[in-house]
């Protein structure tokens, strides 16, 4: 286990440095002075070189990487150019709303693909079991910014049940779950979809098993059966599977930010991007990644703890 | 009562919870919700960068004078008395008195006028919008409340554009030295009718009225700009009535007319949009060339397939309703038959042209259509759609003479000068990309600057503009709009170019 964790650990630093290498390299391929179209085209050489400067953009691809990290060990990624904010703070500060936001549509996808899944499940083939299986496919083939809007018009232009934008406010904890329903529901979406195909998948293959078939010639009640020994078997892969859905859904969640007005990690990003605005970029971008790491490594030891015969640390090696 | 049925009820509380709005602002206030395109980045008058930032700033200060609601008449502000000499380089002032800073930063004197003018040269804090004091020597300070700003020659742009908008805002000196300039743009203290009250990044900005406001009190006790960068998404906002006031885009005006409870208002722009032509480049130094796609490229065309028709056609670079306007432009039309007599005069026959674009949908629209209509005369022309960092990169240096047509927006203040500054020749490899250079229109130029009888400054712009058109070196497409929402309850105030003016809104 200490082997495996040092291994994710190492996994981790060279996925940080690599991500940051690309990103310092990118501003120096992708055209346009980032100075220049921050300042606008009354700027002075003068202010813009100033910018420059404070960007480390006058710096190699090499020092940038030094100085990012150097930063990095300090808890100081610099000051942003435009707010003049501390980096930490700016990434910080919305970093919480884009992984409730991922933590919540996940709990959603497990709690309602679980059981679709059982449900197509238990009787393959059946009226049920095609309905829900035209149902996951749609969630899953439906992009998150359609069902989105789509949603948006339905429950809050038509209804007016539920607020058109925003995060609400984080210390009304109803106004905040208020706002988060319908991002949460549009970005669990896909995964609903996915989730109850793996596990309809899983469960049917676990249910033909021998042990099953005899647990069942024993006389064990179905339900018994189908609870205690099936689905705990199906549900390994799928946990498996609800890192990569972490990472999906922080993907997703930048879609969603921008529909819902949000503040996010993605909003942040596609800002940055937009404005040049490089070191925050790199930033939250790290952020991102490191999210996406912590996110797989959780599944890898939740997935252990549920399935006693994967031993991470010979697996890993 | 057993335990299913405290979870069912327990479940329904939550449910109606859920559903029913939180109390955000205090009872009984009358709180004006606006979108705003893009979060704030600075609200510093000498360092913003965004018209967002313009926007939600201009409510936090006071000038030493002020547009009168809806219009380019200036009246007296923080100034009880202003006055410049006859040659236009003295401008003494006299403050109002007892006028009192945001925060408890004090009152306002003569000293704070002289810190704000004079910091956007300074070398230590350089300001992007220098210009806007480009001829400031000093302020002198004569008294507690009164003063002259010292320039070095007239600057007629100083009564348009520089005294009445932000580089004309007075902030307290005492809270920029306390604070430090860097902190001072997110937590900016003036002495205007709303004050800072919240900035939550990427979320929403909160003014408030200020209540030791010296001039008549603002409607709404609050202000509040949420960001929402999704067009879609605003308009939905706005029809569920949970944004009061939204810019929109000319798309969505049909769907927006239909709604009772939304009323929709479109003024013309400032900014003005052409398809430039690279005078330098061997391609298009021949001016008959350059006449010849002016005749063939079907501008009208253009509007209905880039702005659904519902913007006007522009005929010269500065916009209605600013000094130095051309009315007397000709007003080009599509002549095929003269743009083909042009071509073959001129021997250019089976011209290969490229038109530089930014990906923007308005830009794609022009390039297509000025591709079908260059085709008709013989000129295949290829669309080069670029991102728009890559864009602004392409006119720059003397790779600059490579560009042969080019699409292009610019903002501008309302002050003719902002128009004509960026074709002069020293802005060849800049951001003169068609790379005209005419001395006389340079001279004209420098003489706008410096001249304030307005009637002399419309014959200036005029004649510049004429230099501008006898060399075919544009075709002027329009100025755009500024469409706007807003719930039938609020009667919104907008500059005659539909700036919103957010500390006049009243409601019905």
């Amino acid at each position: 286990m200490l082997a495996y964790i040092t291994q994710r650990l190492l996994s981790t630093v060279v996925v940080c440095i690599l991500i940051v290498v690309f990103l310092s390299l990118l501003v120096h391929f992708v055209p346009g002075d980032p100075a220049t179209i921050i300042l606008g085209p009354r700027a002075t050489p003068e202010l813009i070189q100033r910018v420059t400067e404070s960007m480390d953009l006058d710096k190699s691809p090499v020092m940038q990487i030094v100085s990012f990290f150097g930063g990095l060990l300090r808890g100081d990624l610099g000051t942003d150019v435009f707010t003049n904010r501390p980096i930490v703070d700016i990434v910080m500060s919305v970093l919480p709303h884009t992984v409730i936001l991922a933590l919540a549509s996940l709990l959603l996808a497990a709690l309602v693909g679980v059981p679709l899944g059982v449900l197509s499940a238990v009787r393959p083939g059946s009226w049920a079991d095609r309905i829900l299986s035209l149902v996951s496919v749609t969630f899953v083939t439906i992009p998150p910014y359609l069902s989105g809007l789509l949603l948006l018009m339905l429950f809050s232009g038509t209804l007016r049940w539920l607020p058109t934008f925003g995060a609400g406010d984080p210390s009304q904890p109803l106004d905040y779950l208020r706002h988060m329903i319908l991002p949460a529901v549009v970005l669990a979406l896909t995964w609903i979809g996915y989730i109850a195909r793996l596990v309809r998948g899983n469960l049917i293959e676990v249910l033909s098993q021998d042990h099953i078939r005899a647990a069942r010639a024993q006389g064990l009640k179905r339900r018994t059966l189908l609870y205690r020994y099936a689905l705990p078997n199906a549900l390994a892969p799928t946990v498996a599977i609800l890192g990569v859905a972490l990472g999906g859904l922080m993907a997703g969640a930048v879609f969603v930010e921008i529909i819902f007005s949000r503040p996010g990690l993605g909003t942040l990003i596609t800002e940055s991007i937009q404005t040049r605005n490089y070191p925050v970029v790199r930033a939250a971008t790290l952020a991102a990644a490191l999210l996406f790491v912590l996110a797989n490594f959780l599944a890898d030891i939740a997935n252990a703890a549920l399935d006693p015969r994967i031993q991470l640390g010979k697996r890993a090696s | 009562m057993n335990r299913q049925t405290l979870f069912r009820i327990l479940a329904a509380i939550t449910l109606v919870s859920l559903l029913v709005p939180a109390a955000s602002a205090q009872e009984g206030e009358e709180v004006l919700t606006v979108r705003l395109v893009a979060d704030i980045r600075n609200l510093d008058p000498a360092h913003w960068f965004s018209e967002y930032d313009k926007q939600v700033a201009m409510p936090l200060y006071s000038g030493l004078v002020r547009y009168q609601p809806g219009t380019y008449e200036t009246e007296l502000d923080l100034a009880e008395s202003i006055e410049s000499s006859e040659d236009g380089t003295e401008i003494h002032f006299t403050l109002r008195e007892g006028v009192q800073c945001h925060g408890g930063y004090g009152e306002l004197t003569a000293n704070d006028v002289k810190f704000s003018f004079e910091r956007f040269l300074d070398p230590d804090n350089p300001s992007p919008y220098a210009d806007d004091w480009r001829p400031l020597e000093r302020v002198e300070v004569t008294d507690t409340y009164e003063g002259t700003i010292v320039l070095s020659s007239a600057f007629a742009p100083l009564w348009n554009s520089t005294l009445p908008l932000m580089a004309g805002s007075v902030v307290c000196e005492a809270a920029v030295e306390e604070m430090g300039a860097q902190a001072f743009g997110t937590s900016p203290v003036g002495t205007g009718p709303y004050m800072l009250d919240s900035w939550e990044p990427n979320r929403q900005v909160v003014l408030k009225r200020n209540p030791d406001y010296y001039g008549e009190a603002p409607h709404y006790d609050e202000i509040r700009f949420v960001v929402i960068q999704d067009e879609q998404s605003a308009e939905l906002a706005l029809q569920a009535g949970d944004v009061d006031f939204s810019q929109l885009q000319l798309s969505s005006l049909f769907q927006l007319e239909r709604n009772p409870n939304i009323e929709t208002v479109v003024h013309p722009n400032l900014s003005y949009r052409w398809i430039g032509m690279n005078v330098e480049n061997p391609k298009l130094e021949d001016v008959r060339v350059r006449e010849a796609i002016r005749y063939a490229i079907d501008v009208p065309s253009i509007l209905i397939v880039a702005y659904e028709g519902m913007v006007e056609e522009s005929h010269a670079l500065i916009a209605e309703g600013l000094t130095g306007y051309w009315e007397e432009a000709t007003r080009f039309e599509q002549e095929l038959e003269r743009a083909r007599e042009l071509i073959e005069e001129a021997g250019a026959q089976g011209l290969q042209l490229r038109m530089d674009i930014a990906d923007r949908a308005e830009h794609r629209a022009w390039a297509q259509i000025a591709q079908q209509n260059l085709r008709e005369i013989g000129i295949e022309m290829t669309i080069n759609t670029m991102d728009t960092g890559s864009f602004w990169e392409i006119g720059s240096g003397n790779e600059g003479v490579n560009v042969e047509l080019f699409g292009m927006n610019f903002a501008m203040e309302p002050d003719p000068a902002w128009a004509t500054m960026w074709f002069t020749c020293d802005q060849v490899g800049v951001w003169n990309w068609m790379r005209w250079c005419n001395e006389e229109y340079d001279e004209l130029h420098q003489r706008g600057l410096v001249t304030l009888d307005v009637e002399e400054r419309d014959q200036i712009y005029e004649r510049m503009q004429q230099l501008m058109e006898e060399d075919a070196v544009a075709i002027w497409i329009t100025n755009g709009s500024t469409p706007h929402g807003f719930q039938a309850h609020v009667v919104p105030s907008l500059s005659p170019h539909g700036v919103p003016e957010f500390q006049h809104f009243e409601a019905r």
